[in-house]
């Protein structure tokens, strides 16, 4: 008996990082969003207008990428601490914590020999946004500095002026 | 008997453990809810990530060969606050109490700055910076493994608000050096 107990447990720990995590900010988000972004491989490539090759590079490794962007009582009482301390729990380990002073930024992540998870919580004091995100696959880090150096501001699509009538065009010419 | 030195000695592993970033996570408990002060952590992890970078000069790659050799920074810092130089001497007062050998420190009419660290055989493990001025206040710590000489790159590099004052100390080294 004890040794099907240890077997199954042990089996269940070798099949947990085959699920992927999303559900803990699916829960919290889903009743706290103005908007909500899934973003997969092509979509990613899609919103690249310029086709800039570095960004491409960059991405090609995600497999789903989900954002929220959240509504103004989660942004007031900072609730995605909750969302946070859940995925600490899960293992989640930090990369950044930022808070205080206005700006928020938390980025966290594991990784394994299969698939890396990353969740994220950006706030602006400024613009009065807050995100949140889920990233399930590979960034291509190393393709980071190269696309500063490459990117131009229309370049991409601005996802977030999606269903507005800036959506589409040029930043330039705003 | 036996028992009693493992426990002795387990006692003293666990502070020499302890004391590596013992005062800066003080504060960063003690000003946890505090909206006056950001508060910045970056770990390990995250610095893991540059070695992935590709270096495309010299000083990129001697820029992520220091980095490698992090284990974190946390970064305390405010602009305008009423008790700032209260906050300076408080943190000073601690810095020291917590056994930091002082490297050295400025002082001028506008903001005072202090570094000191914890250096274990040879190498230093832990860079703590406190500078005070008028209404501004700012504890930053480096640790890890930490090269005295690549400083400044890190710092400039970085791009970290607070952290552009550890190149104060490498241009000061430098210039101690020109004096003597």
């Amino acid at each position: 008996m004890t040794k099907t107990l240890i077997s199954i447990i042990f089996l269940m720990g070798l099949m947990q990082p085959l699920f992927s995590q999303e559900q803990p900010l699916k829960d919290y988000a889903e009743d706290r969003r103005e908007r909500k972004f899934c973003l997969y491989p092509s979509t990613l490539r899609m919103i690249n207008i310029k086709q800039n090759e570095d960004y491409n590079q960059m991405v090609s490794g995600i497999e789903k990428l989900l954002i929220y962007k959240l509504d103004s009582t989660a942004r007031a009482d900072k609730s995605y601490k909750e969302v946070i301390s859940t995925y600490q729990e899960l293992g989640f380990e930090e990369y950044i914590a930022m808070y205080g002073g206005g700006n928020t930024m938390y980025l966290y992540g594991n990784e394994n020999n299969k698939t890396s998870e990353f969740i994220g919580v950006f706030k602006q004091a400024e613009s009065e946004m807050a995100l949140a995100f889920y990233l399930r696959g590979n960034i291509g880090w190393a393709k980071i500095p190269d696309l500063i150096q490459s990117f131009e501001a229309d370049d991409m699509l601005n996802l977030f002026d999606f269903k507005t009538e800036n959506f589409g065009n040029d930043p330039h010419n705003k | 008997m036996k028992k009693g030195l493992i426990i002795i000695g387990m006692l003293l592993l666990s502070m020499g453990v302890i004391a590596q970033g013992t005062v800066i996570t003080k504060y960063f408990n003690l000003l946890e809810e505090n909206e006056d002060y950001t508060k910045v952590s970056v770990s390990q992890k995250m610095f893991s990530m540059f070695t992935e970078l590709e270096a495309g000069s010299d000083a990129e790659k001697e820029f992520l060969e220091a980095i490698s050799k992090l284990k974190g920074l946390k970064v305390i810092m405010a602009d305008s606050i009423g008790d700032a130089e209260k906050m300076y001497k408080t943190a000073i007062a601690d810095v020291d109490k917590a056994g930091y050998e002082e490297l050295m420190s400025i002082k001028d009419a506008e903001e005072n700055l202090k570094f000191s660290i914890i250096e274990k055989d040879g190498i230093i493990e832990e860079l703590i910076m406190v500078a005070g001025g008028n209404k501004g206040f700012v504890m930053l710590s480096l640790y890890g493994e930490i090269d005295l000489s690549n400083i400044s790159k890190i710092a400039q590099e970085l791009r970290v608000e607070g952290l552009e004052n550890l190149g104060k100390m490498r241009d000061n080294h430098d210039h101690d050096k020109d004096t003597y």
